[in-house]
């Protein structure tokens, strides 16, 4: 669950992401205790890995280059959490896109 | 399954209005009591009821009957089975998400709802020049790819073939990395629309 958490931090921390989406009946989300994480899902994977997939709300930007930015931050973010080797493949989806405020 | 779903949904809401027009009728009917003029014994008469009942009651016995099965009923009965099943299965099961992918690689997959991709196709078409309104959908392939459907307004001095390239030109930075094909269609602009 602290691969969900990083994951999804590293995700929000990327310009051009603007939320987690839960699928609007949250069924991609991750619960962390009392908490939920809305736009993670973590799945056990073989050889002890887990795999994170990302369900994001963009804004209007280019979205091929905004998922490579999100995965290598993901990675990133994992990684300096110290579960790099727990990490498998990095999934990137987005649900929506949202004009932002001052977009023109 | 989609088509099942959409079975379903027709049928349900056919069900819903006639059982919606059943209950007015007998409301209608039932104002009057009675067994003649606008009353439910009239009704049931003049729909046939009666006859209906003694037709069931006759195919029920012959059913319980000793002798061996109808082979059309055996069959109607199995095909009624199937297709209750079959529409369970439509109601029960729980949607596809319908996504377009961008990138299937051992390390994760990249992709996006129809709905996002239509929204920047919107975007996208929107700049070009001569355009004044747009509508976009999005349809994936049944393997990778799909079509974007662009239908645009324009202004009335510009070209038809200008604003069809103008719009594939703008659309370029989507349709390529999703492997879609773009489909634009354009029309001049009623009054009141934006002006560009």
């Amino acid at each position: 669950m602290r691969i969900a958490a990083a994951a999804l931090v590293a995700a929000l921390g990327v310009a051009g992401v603007v939320r987690g989406h839960d699928g609007g009946d949250g069924r991609y989300a991750t619960a962390v205790g009392e908490e939920v994480l809305p736009g993670v899902v973590v799945a056990a994977q073989r050889g002890g890995r887990y795999s994170a997939d990302l369900y994001l709300t963009a804004a209007l930007v280019p979205l091929r280059p905004l998922g490579d930015r999100v995965r290598e931050a993901v990675v990133r973010g994992v990684g300096a959490a110290g579960l790099e080797q727990a990490l498998g493949p990095v999934g990137v989806t987005f649900l929506s896109v949202e004009k932002q405020v001052g977009h023109p | 399954m989609i088509l099942l779903r959409a079975v379903v949904r027709v049928l349900a809401f056919v069900v819903l209005l006639a059982l919606a027009l059943a209950g007015a009728a007998v409301a209608l009917f039932s104002i009057q009591g009675g067994t003649t003029g606008l009353s439910i014994p009239s009704l049931a008469e003049l729909i046939g009821l009666p006859e209906l009942g003694g037709t069931l009651d006759r195919f029920l016995a012959g059913l319980e009957g000793s002798g061996a099965i109808d082979a059309l009923e055996a069959l109607a009965g199995a095909g009624a089975v199937l297709l209750g099943a079959l529409l369970i299965a439509g109601a029960v099961t729980p949607a596809r998400e319908r996504l377009l992918s961008l990138d299937d690689a051992e390390e994760g997959a990249l992709a996006a709802r129809r709905r996002p991709l239509a929204q920047l196709a919107s975007a996208l078409a929107e700049r070009a020049e001569g355009v004044t309104a747009v509508k976009a959908r999005v349809r994936p392939g049944r393997r990778r790819g799909g079509r974007v459907t662009v239908v645009a307004d324009r202004t009335r001095p510009s070209s038809k073939r200008d604003v069809c390239a103008a719009i594939g030109s703008a659309l370029d930075p989507l349709t390529r990395p999703f492997g879609l094909k773009p489909k634009i269609k354009t029309k001049v602009a009623q009054r009141g629309g934006r002006v560009q």
